[in-house]
C-alpha cells in the first residue's frame, strides 16, 4: 500500500514569514462564541475553503452538518483572502476543512493560526503521497499540483479523509460519515469510468489539451491527455511567440481541433494561436471555457464537484472529436 | 436526439416485445460513420452477443443504447421509452479497462454501490441491502474478498465483483461491454453460468463479445455487426460460415481469442467456425 501522510500533520508549515497574520490583530482574541450548542441545534458547523471542499462536505456530512464555503463561483482560491468577517466564520466553526497542498495560497497562516482552536482537516491529507504530481519544473513553487481533485479516484481519497476528520469531531455520527462516503466515492467511481470511456472517443493522436490554466495535470495524468499549458505566454516577446509558433506546430502534427481558455487569457495569444495554426492549413476553434478552480453557480449542476467535471469532460470531448457541445 | 423516428415505426412487428429497439442509427465519430443505419430488436429473456471485427461499432452500439455517445441519426429506445426513464431496470457492465482498479474502495462496498440505482443517492443502504450484496457477491464466489481493496483483487475477481454490482442492482436488463477479456478460465465459466442464470429467470442480456468459438455455448441470439448491420436473430440461425464472411470481409480471422490482433488466416479457415463448439 502507498504510504498515506500521517493525518496528525494538519496544517502545511509555510516558509513565508507570518505577515498575514499579523495583518488580522485581533485573531488571537476571538473565542469560538459561535459554536452550535444552541438548544436543539445539533448540526455541526462546518467552514470550507473552495466550493469543492464545500460540496464535499456536505456530501459526507448530510443533514448532520451546515456548511459555509468560504470561496464562492469564480474565485480563485489562490488569491483568496481572508475578510475580517471570513476569519470570525473560521474560528466560529466546529470544523475547518481545506484543499491544502497550498492551493489556499494566502489562507494558509490564517488556517494554521485557526488549528490551534479548531479541529482542521486539509482533505488531501487522504491521498497516498506517491499519487500526487511532482513537477519537475517550479510550477507550483516547489510542491506538488494542488489540483489533485481533478482524478476522481484522489478525491475519493479526499472523501474517506472528510468522513475521518468528521467523525474525529462528531463520534456519534460517524457510522453515517463512513455510509456517506462510501454512497459519495461510488459516484465519483462511475464519473471516473464514464471520463475514461468519454475521452476514449477522441483520436489517440489528438489527446490533446491546449488550455491557458494550470489546473488540468490530474485530469490529463488520469485519461491519457497531454496537457499543454498557454499561461504566461505574452505575443510581446519573441520567447512568447517562439511558443506561439511550437503549439501551432503541435495542433496541426496531432491534428487537434479546439483548445481551451479562460477569461484571463488575454484575447491575442489565443488568436495568434489560430491564425498560426490556420497559416498551416489547419482550422483551430475554441472550445469552450473550463472549470478550474472554482465551481459554477450554486443552483446549478456545475455548482456540485460532480456536475463541474461532467461539464468539463463533456466540453473537452466534444472539442476534441469535433461534435457540437449540446 | 429526435425520437420521431422510432415512434414512427412503432408498426414494426418485433417493437412491442423488444427489450431494446434500434431504429436508423448512426452514430459518427470525426465525420466518419462508425455505426450506418442500424436496426435492431433485442429478444426479451434471451442472451444475445453483439458479435463483429474490431471497429465494428460494437462498444459504440451498446454506449448508444446507454446514451453515453451522441446520435448523428436514428433513435433507441429501451422497454419502450427513453433510458432515463428506465434506468433502474439497466445494468451496464463496462469494459474491465475503463475501471481504474487503484481506486480507493472494497469489494463488498463495490457491490453495494449496486443498490444505489434501487434507493437513489440520497438514502442510505439498509441491513437489508447489505446482505443483498453480501448474497450477490456469493453468487460470484467472492464472499472471502469482501473487505479486500479492489486493486488487491485478480482481473478475475475484479470482474466478478462488478458482475455482483450488477446482481444488486436486480435490473430486468444486462448490457456487458466484452465480459470475458482478460478473466481466466475459472471467472468465465462462473460468468457463463451466472448470465444463464440471470436469463433464466427471465432477464435479458445483452454482451459484446470477439470470441466466435463460445458464441453458440453461450448464447441464444446473435447480433453480427460491421458498422452496418449485417444480420441478427437466433444463433442457429443467422450464425452461419456465410454471414461470418459477411461480417468479417476482408478480414479474414474472425477467430482472435484475445480480441487484440487479427493474425491473418486464409478464408477457409473459417469452416472450423461451427465444427468447434465445445
Amino acid at each position: 500500500m502507498p504510504q498515506q501522510r500521517s493525518p496528525a500533520r494538519r496544517i502545511s508549515t509555510r516558509s513565508r514569514p507570518i505577515s498575514i497574520v499579523a495583518a488580522i490583530p485581533a485573531f488571537a482574541g476571538f473565542g469560538r462564541v459561535g459554536r452550535s450548542a444552541v438548544a436543539g441545534e445539533s448540526r455541526l458547523s462546518v467552514v470550507a475553503t473552495t466550493g469543492q471542499v464545500g460540496d464535499l462536505a456536505r456530501n459526507i456530512g448530510g443533514e448532520h452538518v451546515n456548511v459555509n464555503a468560504l470561496m464562492g463561483p469564480g474565485v480563485d482560491p489562490h488569491l483568496f483572502k481572508a475578510s475580517e468577517q471570513d476569519v470570525i466564520a473560521l474560528i466560529d466553526s466546529d470544523i475547518i476543512m481545506y484543499s491544502g497542498l497550498h492551493l489556499e495560497g494566502t489562507l494558509g497562516e490564517v488556517l494554521e493560526q485557526a488549528s490551534k482552536r479548531i479541529p482542521v482537516s486539509e482533505v488531501a491529507d487522504g491521498v497516498p503521497v506517491d499519487q500526487l504530481i511532482q513537477p519537475e519544473d517550479d510550477a507550483f513553487d516547489g510542491n506538488p499540483d494542488p489540483h489533485f481533485w481533478f482524478d476522481p479516484t484522489l478525491w475519493a481519497h479526499a472523501a474517506d479523509e472528510a468522513a475521518r476528520a468528521l467523525a474525529e469531531v462528531d463520534g456519534a455520527n460517524a457510522e453515517s460519515y463512513r455510509l456517506n462516503a462510501d454512497a459519495y466515492k461510488a459516484q465519483l467511481l462511475d464519473l471516473d469510468v464514464y471520463a475514461t470511456e468519454q475521452f476514449e472517443r477522441v483520436p489517440a493522436q489528438s489527446r490533446v489539451l491546449v488550455t491557458a490554466h494550470d489546473a488540468f495535470g490530474y485530469l490529463g495524468r488520469q485519461y491519457g491527455l497531454d496537457v499543454v499549458g498557454l499561461q504566461g505566454i505574452s505575443t510581446a516577446t519573441e520567447a512568447g511567440v517562439r511558443d506561439v509558433q511550437s503549439i501551432a506546430d503541435l495542433l496541426v502534427a496531432s491534428e487537434v481541433p479546439a483548445i481551451f481558455v479562460e477569461t484571463s487569457v488575454p484575447q491575442r495569444t489565443i488568436e495568434a494561436v489560430q491564425v498560426a495554426a490556420n497559416d498551416r492549413g489547419w482550422e483551430v476553434t475554441i472550445g469552450g471555457s473550463l472549470y478550474s478552480d472554482a465551481m459554477g453557480d450554486a443552483d446549478t449542476d456545475e455548482g456540485t464537484y460532480l456536475g463541474m467535471m461532467r461539464y468539463d469532460i463533456d466540453t473537452i470531448v466534444a472539442g476534441l472529436t469535433g461534435e457540437e457541445a449540446e | 436526439m429526435s425520437q420521431a423516428t422510432l415512434t414512427a415505426n412503432t408498426t414494426t412487428p418485433a417493437s412491442g416485445e423488444s427489450v431494446i429497439q434500434v431504429r436508423d442509427l448512426t452514430v459518427a465519430y470525426n465525420e466518419s460513420p462508425v455505426l450506418w443505419d442500424v436496426d435492431l430488436d433485442i429478444e426479451p429473456g434471451k442472451a444475445t452477443a453483439i458479435v463483429g471485427p474490431n471497429g465494428a461499432g460494437k462498444s459504440t452500439l451498446l454506449k448508444a443504447i446507454l446514451g453515453l455517445v451522441p446520435i448523428a441519426a436514428g433513435a433507441t429506445r429501451v422497454y419502450g421509452a427513453h433510458l432515463d426513464t428506465v434506468r433502474n431496470r439497466v445494468a451496464y457492465i463496462p469494459q474491465r479497462g475503463t475501471v481504474d482498479w487503484d481506486f480507493p474502495t472494497n469489494a463488498l462496498d463495490v457491490v453495494t454501490m449496486g443498490r444505489y440505482g434501487r434507493i437513489g443517492w440520497f438514502r442510505r443502504p439498509g441491513k437489508a441491502d447489505r446482505s443483498i450484496a453480501e448474497e450477490c457477491l456469493a453468487k460470484v464466489g467472492m464472499s472471502d474478498f469482501a473487505k479486500r481493496q479492489i486493486s488487491q483483487l485478480s482481473g478475475g475477481q475484479q470482474q466478478r465483483v462488478f458482475l455482483a454490482r450488477a446482481l444488486a442492482q436486480e435490473a430486468d436488463l444486462y448490457l456487458m461491454d466484452e465480459p470475458f477479456v482478460g478473466v481466466d478460465a475459472v471467472t468465465e465459466r462462473a460468468i457463463v453460468q451466472l448470465l444463464h442464470e440471470v436469463r433464466d429467470a427471465g432477464n435479458t442480456v445483452v454482451a459484446v463479445h470477439h470470441d466466435l468459438e463460445s458464441v453458440t455455448d453461450y448464447f441464444d441470439n446473435v447480433v453480427l455487426l460491421n458498422v452496418r448491420l449485417i444480420e441478427s436473430g437466433p444463433v442457429s440461425k443467422v450464425f452461419t460460415e456465410e454471414n461470418l464472411r459477411r461480417t468479417y470481409h476482408g478480414q479474414s480471422n474472425p477467430i482472435a481469442a484475445d480480441g487484440t490482433t487479427a493474425a491473418p488466416r486464409s478464408g477457409s479457415e473459417l469452416a472450423p467456425v461451427r465444427g468447434v463448439l465445445r
